[in-house]
């Protein structure tokens, strides 16, 4: 096992060295900072006590390259690999796992993995949780992307409740017919001081304005890794945990405090409320700042594009689509439409085109809307075919966005 | 700029609010300036749509220009009698010494003005210039406006191809957003999706101006800024603000409706209290035209708030107001969806609901309120107040508030944790929402208690330091 420990980012470098000026800006003569000495002498300490590693993501590399074997893996019976100069090449003949045996090793919290796949795959990693009775596995799904060249994919472990930070062993299942090749896997860690940058960056970071923003908002969340921070919406709910549990915290604490002190001081009730009230401000400039991330979104992908190519959210080019064919279709009483999915574009559609209604394929209607549905494709005869069966009389499109998204009309 | 026509659309509907609300407050001009416009909007604008809606189911009307522009000044012509019969010539002004603000307040107040200004124009943009995206956007509320547009009629049926969305569905919502968005199309003669929804953030100033006109006047323009303040900095009531759903527009009627209730219950003056409660009559009457679940959820609750107020006070006659209003607007919606069996729920029947245990209802809602940004700090700070200082939140004219508040939030509970309305909490569909319409009695709840305590405080201060 190789460590690259003490390997330091340009991130990191930054920070150190902002750490550095602002020691020098503390006890710098000139400096107009007015803190008491003893403060200031707390202060170095603390930054001074800091180990180098602190401002450091620490990893282990377990490096295929070049033939190498990185420690002892457990291969299942399906498993065949071979090392070659790229990496470990690795083919599952039937759905199957290959694991490695972990002695020693510090917590981590993300894992990378550097592959290549000419074929997308569902696989999963695969641990043994020390929470589960006999240590069993625990399985969370991921998927390897399949690419010509080799790439590297981080997941985050810390969003796994079964994940304590060690294991005893991990490793990757594979489904039947996997065949990839593994240049390196690392596992990643971070300090205490850089868990918290990443916490208060996470803080701060919004989220996407979706279909169920209208029913509620995520709020901020609290989330340690870099890993963890870029990914936290990929998926819902999202990883990480409510930063509300922080300003409950403070707030408790300022409860108890105006306790103690209101019979002596009668300030320290109007002083938790101006601590309430100075958290209030926080959060709103939290979630106003989210608000206003919404429009500059919107902005800068729907209204200052021009119509064509803009994009709206998550529906693509969707509104720019029904916008031009409404029109077109307001002399048709009915048509036939298709969607990659129902929910929301047939009742879109219908909202667009209103008194002209969507159908579906089993009504006899000579004009098909067709949206993102590549499969559906014109035969020799000029009819549409869907998954090999013709659909429709022949006809000819009329307008077409992309393959998968037009207008077409029977003959 | 087609958005001209928005202020053309509210012009004769807030004229006409605003002469029923001056006859209502006969010789007693409780309402504030802004606040009369405000509440003339609001008020004005659903109580148009529903004379709109009345014509039209008679057969008088159709949903075009000429049959609005009849609604319109039918209205006109009742409200305006109404005003030259009962408006009399004040015999009570409504006016407060104001203290001056020092400079610090001036600095923070200017702050969170500009930010919030920020804000809502980020919102603002968004509503008038994206394409619809919310579900009940284009399934529901934009979709009936352009239903009425095309139709020209009262059409409960909308079709998707072979299938048809029946009278259970969102047809059985009144119609009087819809309405509105008919009425601003017809307007600008076409269908303009951001005209359309620019209606919204109006609600959401109106709700703004309202809180702020009660807190300014029980507790001075100082707490009535905070008390906004905590309004407007609420993310999902900010959201809905600046959204094209009808929880902005149900909050706003909820609020004039309770918040004059509120009123009338702490005016010692009986003419004043009076006033206010012809007012909160009519705001009753017409808030059962905005949303299913007024009747159902907020009206009864409201009954009960009355009926209290009327007990402490022994003083029955706003009785009588109430019951016109219910009679003038409930009865005839009401009958209307029995005869056409549109279902009373929220667009669900809540007859035949099976009675069974829901797990997972109680951590959903723990969640919700406390666990995401819906509400940022607000309900620690509400739930903490209310436990700490229930007397005064009980047994106080501020009872009106709280007893509102809990009745509508506690009364929904057994609707969650018994039947399959669960899916609400659950899929975080409908409790959220459901909480944003009662954000503003909410809120000034929560400002009052803290101005009593800060002011309790301030006593005990005081007297220590004579005594000192």
């Amino acid at each position: 096992m190789k460590k690259k420990g003490d390997q330091r980012s340009q991130g990191d470098q930054r920070y150190f060295n902002k750490l550095q000026r602002y020691l020098w800006r503390l006890w710098s003569p000139a400096s107009s900072a007015t803190l008491p000495p003893m403060l200031k002498i707390i202060l170095s300490i603390l930054v001074l006590s800091l180990p180098s590693s602190a401002f450091a993501a620490e990893t282990t590399v377990w490096d295929f390259a070049n033939g190498q074997v990185s420690g002892q893996w457990m291969m299942g019976e399906g498993i065949k690999a071979k090392p070659n100069a790229v990496g470990m090449q690795i083919h599952a003949t039937k759905q199957e796992s290959f694991t490695r045996v972990l002695e020693n090793e510090k917590p981590f919290d993300v894992i990378s993995i550097t592959y290549q796949t000419s074929i997308g795959m569902d696989a999963s990693l695969i641990w043994k949780s020390p929470l589960l009775p006999n240590e069993q596995f625990v399985m969370a799904p991921i998927s390897l992307d399949a690419s010509s060249n080799i790439i590297t994919s981080k997941f985050d472990l810390t969003k796994y409740n079964e994940w304590t930070g060690h294991t005893s062993e991990i490793g990757i299942a594979l489904p039947k017919g996997a065949d990839f090749t593994i240049r390196m896997i690392e596992l990643e860690r971070w300090n205490a001081v850089e868990k918290v940058g990443q916490a208060w960056k996470t803080f701060w970071h919004p989220d996407a304005f979706r279909p169920s923003t209208i029913n509620f908002v995520w709020g901020p969340r609290l989330a340690y890794n870099p890993v963890a921070r870029t990914q936290m919406y990929y998926k819902l709910p999202p990883s990480g945990r409510s930063a509300n549990i922080i300003f409950y915290g403070v707030m408790a604490l300022g409860l108890v405090w105006m306790t103690v002190r209101m019979k002596r001081n009668p300030k320290a009730v109007t002083g938790f409320w101006t601590l309430l009230a100075v958290l209030w401000v926080v959060y709103d400039v939290r979630m106003g700042s989210e608000m206003i991330s919404y429009a500059m979104h919107d902005y800068d992908t729907y209204l200052s594009e021009e119509v064509g190519q803009r994009t709206f959210r998550e529906r693509k080019y969707f509104d720019d689509f029904a916008s031009v064919l409404a029109p077109i279709l307001a002399d048709e009483p009915r048509y036939v439409f298709l969607a990659e999915q129902r929910w929301p574009y047939l009742g879109l559609m219908r909202y667009y085109t209103y008194p002209s209604i969507p159908t579906d394929p089993t009504q006899d209607v000579p004009v098909w809307v067709v949206y993102r549905r590549p499969s559906i494709v014109q035969n020799a005869d000029g009819a549409l075919v869907l998954n090999g069966e013709v659909v429709s009389a022949p006809g000819e499109i009329l307008h077409e966005f992309e393959p998968g998204s037009f207008l077409f009309q029977e003959l | 700029m087609v958005f001209l026509w928005l202020p053309v659309a509210i012009a004769l509907p807030t004229l006409s609010g605003w002469l029923l609300l001056r006859a209502l407050e006969h010789k007693s001009p409780v309402l504030f300036r802004f606040e009369r416009i405000a509440l003339g909007f609001v008020l004005g604008m659903t109580l148009t749509m529903f004379v709109t809606f009345l014509l039209q189911v008679l057969g008088l009307i159709l949903f075009t220009m000429n049959g609005f522009l009849i609604a319109q000044v039918l209205l006109l012509l009742i409200t305006g009698g109404l005003y030259w019969k009962f408006a009399m010539k004040p015999t009570t002004y409504n006016s407060q010494p104001t203290t001056p603000f020092t400079a610090l307040q001036k600095s923070l107040i200017a702050l969170l003005s500009i930010w919030t200004i920020i804000k809502i124009s980020a919102g603002i943009m968004i509503l008038v210039s994206t394409p619809a995206y919310q579900d009940d956007v284009f399934n529901n509320w934009n979709m009936r406006g352009k239903l009425f547009y095309e139709t020209k009629e009262m059409t409960l049926e909308m079709q998707i191809g072979n299938e048809i969305t029946s009278a259970v569905g969102v047809s059985s919502y009144p119609p009087a957003l819809p309405l509105i968005k008919t009425w601003l199309a017809t307007l600008a003669g076409d269908w303009h999706e951001g005209l359309a929804n620019s209606i919204h953030v109006l609600w959401f100033l109106s709700a703004l101006l309202l809180v702020y006109e009660l807190l300014k006047r029980r507790i001075g323009r100082l707490w009535a800024l905070g008390g906004v303040y905590i309004l407007s900095s609420l993310p999902l009531f900010q959201i809905h603000g600046v959204q094209p759903y009808a929880d902005m527009m149900v909050s706003v009627h909820l609020f004039a409706a309770v918040g004059m209730l509120f009123l009338g219950a702490s005016e010692t003056d009986a003419g004043k209290r009076s006033a206010y409660l012809r007012i909160a009559a009519l705001a009753t009457g017409v808030m059962i035209f905005t949303k299913n679940e007024t009747l159902i959820m907020h009206l009864p609750p409201l009954i009960v708030a009355l009926f209290a107020m009327m007990w402490m006070r022994r003083d029955f006659k706003p009785v009588a107001h109430y019951a016109l209003s219910l009679l003038l607007i409930g009865l005839p919606w009401i009958a209307y969806k029995w005869m056409h069996d549109l279902p009373f729920g929220n667009a669900k029947s809540v007859s035949g609901l099976e009675l069974s245990w829901q797990k997972d209802v109680g951590y959903a809602i723990w969640i919700n309120t406390f666990f995401e940004g819906n509400w940022a700090l607000f309900f620690p700070i509400f739930f903490g107040l209310l436990a700490v200082y229930w007397r005064k939140a009980l047994f106080t004219p501020l009872g009106i508030l709280t007893g509102f508040f809990l009745m509508v939030y506690l009364g929904q509970m057994p609707l969650y944790f018994f039947t399959g309305l669960s899916t609400e909490v659950i899929n975080q569909t409908g409790y959220a929402r459901g909480l944003v319409q009662l954000m503003p009695v909410a809120a000034c709840l929560v400002t009052l208690l803290i101005y009593e305590i800060m002011g309790t405080n301030q006593i005990q201060r005081d007297k220590k330091q004579d005594a000192n």
